[in-house]
């Protein structure tokens, strides 16, 4: 009952979020910048300017053009590619897919392993799995994920041959995409483990625990792993929006059709609807991302119920 | 909050075996940054076209040494890569002074003052924060335009959310310390007390989330440089770097590896210093 109450909450505060992303991002791309200026080549006058401008309706009022923006959004009408003669939405709505894909497989690798090194960091704090896992987390946070995605099209691609390089289709191309993404999360996600159990196993009711006489099997799963995952999910769940937007720069490394690879070569061919559109989508799956882990946390930790979150 | 511990900082730092090597590395940078034209080996637009994608260590007719190799143009990948550290310092500080600069102002406007503009500062943090910093990055670099001078703006207005929340909260519990109180009491202006007495705590921990931002930085706007959205191609950068390495990535690895190993260096630096900072001066940013 409080549970539904306090998602029915979050799902209102995130379609207010919703609607100042795509105001910001109108208000951005229109005002601050100029659209036309993003479409014509470099050599244009200022008299394609105009015509393109009255053409697009960038000439009308500002705010009729707001609520003719915001009517079109709502309604998934993004106008018509430049480029190709198909809707942006269409093309927005085919590149959802891969981009899922990636994120999805990069948190189904990434989530397991950086729990599990992260554990045993923990539990065997000091030792040589600690030392190497801790080391490998500090250089993977310090990694652009592009790089390593380059790296590993030299190494596991060119060089082994095990791997294709690029493309997405089939299974395997799906692979080192997903791997240089899971970076992200591994990185992140190992440390946290790590030390978000070092301090739980610090708690009263672990030794209220082993007073009862419960093993150390026992504390360890049923107490002190339970609560040391509050602050992994959270820490996932952002990471989750990070990975959405590091889909862009991995997407182009390995051309795997997704948002990114369409919102860079968009911006190229200078197609504005399709920029706008895909930006909105990107930002649209942040936030929703970031909606469900908050739903998954009310459901999880019964004090989140009643405590708002600071 | 953390007067009396000044003294010991530098002592702490040279028991911290990982700060020490972080310093190490972001000294050599700088020092390369700054003395790039006298350090490099050869001029880094030269290009050598007799010795296109020399390997490492490929000597030339008149004796110069390409330690890392050339790139496709034959220009030496060594010196490109000294160069290419100014434009990625000079593009990440800037960024993050300028995004601390308005978010430590709009925090402490928004904590001290409260009410209305306390929630409006509040929720344009919100909105900003949900936002992952490359993409609120690339569409601010949209808006503005190619250019030096927006890539800058663009990537220090993403950072600025993170710093408003952080000091807004330091405000906070400060606002009603008592000599904070008694300078109310004693009648001093706002400004006054914001700035001579509240800001000068605040700042230790802005400085201390500043400097975890200058290595996320660095890689946003390598990322961004990478894409074609970034620093102008005609100034040398790292993510220029590999992005040109990448076209002949198969026949000469040197170069994106070599250009990627210097961002990877420098950021890691970065975050053993941020990480020691942080664990040293205020455990509670640790996350």
């Amino acid at each position: 009952m409080r549970a539904g109450l306090v998602v029915l909450r979050r799902l209102g505060e995130t379609l207010l979020t919703v609607f100042l992303m795509v105001t910001i991002v109108f208000f951005l791309l229109r005002v601050v910048g100029d659209p036309a200026e993003l479409l014509v080549a470099p050599e244009a006058t200022h008299a394609d300017l105009d015509k393109l401008r009255a053409q697009l309706g960038l000439d009308r009022p500002l705010l009729e053009q707001y609520v003719d923006y915001m009517r079109s959004v709502v309604t998934f009408d993004f106008g018509r590619s430049l480029t190709q003669n198909r809707g942006a939405g269409e093309l927005v709505g085919e590149a959802v897919r891969p981009t899922l894909e990636l994120t999805g497989l990069a948190l189904l690798i990434g989530v397991p392993v950086s729990i599990i090194l992260g554990s045993i960091a923990a539990l065997r704090r000091g030792g040589i799995v600690d030392t190497v896992t801790t080391a490998f987390a500090t250089l993977g946070r310090a990694m652009p994920s592009f790089w390593l995605g380059l790296m590993l099209i030299i190494t596991v691609a060119v060089g082994l041959r095990w791997l294709p390089a690029s493309g997405y289709g089939t299974f395997q191309q799906l692979i080192l995409p997903s791997v240089t993404l899971s970076m992200i999360v591994i990185a992140d996600v190992t440390r946290l483990t790590r030390s978000s159990l070092l301090e739980a196993y610090g708690n009263d009711y672990v030794r209220t625990a082993y007073a009862k006489g419960a093993g150390p099997a026992r504390v360890t799963w049923f107490h002190v792993f339970r609560n040391a995952m509050v602050p992994v999910i959270t820490i996932i769940g952002l990471r989750t929006a990070v990975l959405i937007s590091g889909s862009i720069v991995v997407e182009s490394v390995f051309a795997v059709p997704g948002l990114g690879w369409l919102l860079i070569r968009a911006i190229n061919r200078f197609d504005f609807p399709v920029v706008q559109a895909t930006i909105i989508l990107i930002g649209f799956l942040v936030i929703a991302t970031s909606l469900l882990v908050d739903i998954a946390y009310v459901l999880i930790d019964p004090r989140s119920r009643s405590v708002r979150r600071a | 909050m953390f007067a009396g511990r000044e003294v010991g900082t530098l002592r702490s730092m040279f028991t911290t075996p990982s700060a020490l090597v972080g310093v190490v590395v972001l000294a050599t940078v700088v020092v390369c940054a700054i003395f790039a034209d006298v350090i490099s080996p050869v001029d880094p637009a030269q290009q050598h076209l007799l010795y296109r994608l020399s390997p490492p260590g490929t000597v030339s007719e008149d004796g110069v040494t390409f330690v890392l190799g050339t790139d496709g143009l034959g220009r030496d990948v060594l010196s490109g890569i000294i160069h290419g550290s100014r434009v990625s310092l000079i593009v990440a500080v800037t960024a993050v002074g300028l995004g601390m600069l308005i978010g430590v102002a709009l925090g402490l406007v928004s904590g001290y003052s409260g009410g209305w503009l306390d929630t409006v500062i509040m929720r344009a943090v919100d909105v900003t924060i949900v936002l992952p910093f490359m993409l609120m990055a690339l569409v601010l670099r949209l808006a503005l335009g190619p250019g030096l001078g927006s890539i800058v703006i663009a990537l220090g207005i993403s950072g600025w959310a993170t710093h408003a929340r952080l000091v807004r909260g330091e405000v906070l519990s400060l606002r009603n310390k008592e000599y904070v109180l008694a300078s109310v009491a004693n009648g001093a202006p706002h400004g006054f007390i914001m700035l001579r007495r509240i800001l000068p705590h605040v700042l230790a921990s802005a400085i201390v989330l500043a400097s975890l931002q200058v290595g996320v930085t660095i890689v946003a706007e390598a990322s961004l440089t990478f894409l074609g959205l970034g620093v102008p191609p005609e100034i040398p950068s790292w993510g220029q770097m590999l992005a040109n390495g990448r076209d002949y990535m198969t026949r000469a690895w040197w170069v994106t590896t070599f250009s990627g190993l210097a961002i990877v260096l420098t950021v890691l630096a970065l975050n053993l210093i941020g990480d020691w900072l942080c664990d040293y001066r205020d455990p509670r940013l640790e996350r």
